[in-house]
């Protein structure tokens, strides 16, 4: 508890652990208030982390806790700058771990180009760990999930459900392979530039600034609750087609025996984008060489709708509803 | 014959015909594949009393709570929400949510100071692994079993219900049990019967087969899951649960009490005599009428209006595999 108590001991951890790994100019002036430079409209999030096990075949929740509040940032069109953290830590964590976790967020937050800059610790007498990290971005595009309009099409930059199978694979004891897709998306971002600052793709025909009407990071709750989402705020309908979803084999045969569906488990590196219909091919060319988002394929479109209908595999139709609880595995 | 032939003919089928998927899983693929879609309005599907959490009676639910004061109970997470007379497992917190059996047989040796009571509930399909549990289980880990038998279930439904002309048998308990346990069933009360997997194509079939054989009053078992299903079931399965556990009549939820439906062992908890269980009607809940196929979910009352997955007032709601939570989804 004395790392804790606001005195030697938590200035000890402080130095010893979060600025040492995540030092830069600002962090190292340890002001009470980071004094940040920032032009135009900002976006600002705030996220906490949970997550048990706090590490996992992929990732841990260092990484977690930079990426979820990474990702955000970018599906409102922004590039992410500056992140806070706040660490609530169990009595009697250990420091090993800790900084194996603290080394994480920060590699990961290299990687995504942010900053940590202000931060926070408590001890408390409850056992784990809980972070919470808030960031800042810089909006560059203009995209909002109210924007989707009838006749685009929608992208999903990657294979759906490996965050939630590896999470369930770890607390259920099953062995395999499936990673957690927890990762930066930044690449996108960087996207957004490319089109605001010379709107050209790679055979020189002009990309509209507005091609990409809306995005959102697909986590808890998965595809259908975006698109659930997005049909309330953009007033319309989605249709996306099963042969299209794309899921790699491992969590196919995951959720097959466990009575689960990748389209409503969660993810934590994967966007969902709403391209106006003639750019879509070229922005899927755009994002499949994103780091990250190299299986990202169309999924559907948008419909003048009001529901989240699926063409099935066999080619019936079936409307997906919101998720309403988390998926338990069946009995039989 | 070509699969857009099939699919011709079921749209275009024009006699009157009520086939009933007796898995819950069966229900499930259906449902979530959109067969419903490209069947004609004639056929129409109905689940069956395959889903184990929907015919669990109230009366093992209150058993589990009672244990609790003195046992961790230990359970799926499909039995959580299912209420007891007056409470369900969600509103105790002496249990463990297990996603594999022999995770129970874990826990209770790292812990050999804490009593365990295992919440065993299921079909044949489950079966083995109890039997299996049985013979490594440590003196601190009981098991509380609900361990049903689908055949006796099918025959009171043959009994009792004379508007089916059909059934889907669940591909997974044949797999187990075998598919000559259904011959008598088929000829007895003249239904055609077809094993069946899980793909939609592979129910696809299965329909299309089961009109096929009723027309021509074929009324016998047909086996479209050869590759998993054999004729004598997995006979060391079938050893396993032999060696451990006997027939007895059971309760099941909705329904009353079924002859020799029930798999028990020596050991078991459920000393009750079901001969004095009383099941409180829920007031306007037609979940009975539901597991027997004599509706489909959306004819009931409550349906969707006060009954839902948050709210789940009959059993058929609360579980992945009951026929109205797959339908309200």
């Amino acid at each position: 508890m004395s790392h804790g108590s606001g005195g030697q001991m938590t200035a000890k951890l402080i130095n010893d652990i979060f600025f040492k790994h995540f030092q830069n100019d600002i962090l190292l002036k340890a002001e009470d208030s980071a004094v940040l430079d920032m032009n135009g409209k900002i976006a600002f999030t705030t996220d906490s982390f949970v997550v048990e096990p706090l590490e996992f075949n992929g990732g841990d929740i260092g990484k977690l806790a930079v990426c979820g509040t990474v990702n955000d940032l970018i599906s409102v069109g922004a590039r992410p700058l500056y992140l806070t953290c706040g660490f609530i830590i169990g009595e009697g964590f250990s420091i090993e771990q800790l900084e194996r976790i603290v080394i994480s967020m920060s590699e990961t937050a290299k990687e995504a180009g942010v900053k940590i800059v202000a931060g926070d610790t408590k001890v408390i007498e409850t056992k784990g760990l809980f972070i919470n990290t808030s960031g800042i971005g810089d909006v560059i595009s203009s995209v909002s999930i109210s924007n989707s309009k009838k006749g685009s099409k929608i992208i999903v930059t990657g294979n759906l459900g490996e965050h939630q199978a590896s999470i369930m694979s770890a607390r259920m004891g099953i062995e395999n392979n499936i990673k957690s897709d927890v990762a930066p998306l930044i690449g996108l971002a960087n996207i957004f530039e490319k089109l605001q600052n010379s709107p050209k793709n790679i055979d020189n025909s002009e990309i509209s600034k507005t091609a990409i009407q809306t995005m959102r990071d697909i986590t808890r709750g998965g595809l259908v609750t975006v698109l659930h989402e997005l049909c309330e705020k953009s007033n319309c309908g989605v249709l996306i087609y099963e042969k299209k979803i794309p899921v790699c084999n491992e969590v196919k045969g995951f959720c097959d025996i466990l009575g689960l569906e990748p389209i409503y488990m969660a993810n934590e590196g994967k966007m969902l984008i709403v391209v106006e219909e003639k750019y879509a091919d070229k922005v899927l060319e755009f994002v499949k060489n994103c780091l990250y988002c190299e299986n990202a394929t169309i999924v559907g479109e948008i419909t003048d709708g009001s529901d989240v209908i699926l063409k099935t595999l066999i080619g019936g139709e079936r409307i997906l509803s919101p998720l309403y609880s988390e998926g338990l595995p069946r009995i039989c | 014959m070509d699969i857009e032939k099939i699919k011709k003919y079921l749209k275009n089928y024009s006699n009157k015909i009520k086939i009933m998927e007796v898995c819950g899983t069966h229900t499930s693929v259906i449902r979530k594949s959109g067969i419903k879609d490209l069947l004609s309005d004639n056929i129409n599907l109905v689940s069956g009393p395959g889903c184990p959490v929907c015919v669990t009676s109230v009366f093992y639910i209150d058993k589990l709570i009672e244990l609790s004061k003195e046992y961790i109970i230990l359970t799926f997470g499909d039995m959580v929400k299912v209420k007891g007379s007056k409470k369900s497992l969600a509103d105790i917190s002496n249990k463990i949510v297990l996603y594999n059996p022999m995770q129970a047989i874990d826990l209770a040796l790292q812990n050999p100071t804490k009593k365990y009571c295992f919440a065993a509930v299921g079909f044949e399909t489950t079966l083995p692994i109890y039997a299996l549990m049985l013979e490594k289980c440590p003196d601190n880990l009981k098991l509380l079993t609900s361990l049903k038998s689908i055949i006796p279930a099918l025959e009171y439904i043959c009994d009792n219900e004379k508007t089916i002309d059909a059934f889907l048998a669940p591909g997974h308990v044949c797999a187990v049990i075998g598919a000559k346990p259904f011959y008598s069933l088929a000829e007895k009360y003249k239904k055609p019967i077809i094993i069946t997997g899980f793909s939609p194509l592979h129910i696809l079939l299965s329909i299309y087969t089961a009109i096929q054989m009723f027309e021509l009053k074929n009324y016998s078992v047909k086996n479209l899951y050869k590759n998993v299903v054999k004729e004598n079931g997995n006979e060391n399965a079938l050893a396993l649960i032999d060696k451990h556990f006997h027939i007895a009549d059971d309760y099941w939820r909705g329904i009353g009490i079924i002859k020799n439906s029930a798999y028990v062992f020596d050991d078991d908890f459920n000393v009750n005599n079901i001969e004095d269980i009383i099941e409180t009607k829920i007031d306007g809940c037609r979940c009975t009428d539901v597991i027997l196929g004599r509706i489909n979910p959306i004819e009931c009352p409550l349906f969707r209006k006060f009954c839902t997955p948050l709210n789940a007032i009959g059993p058929c709601m609360v579980s992945s595999e009951g026929a109205c939570g797959i339908v309200y989804s």
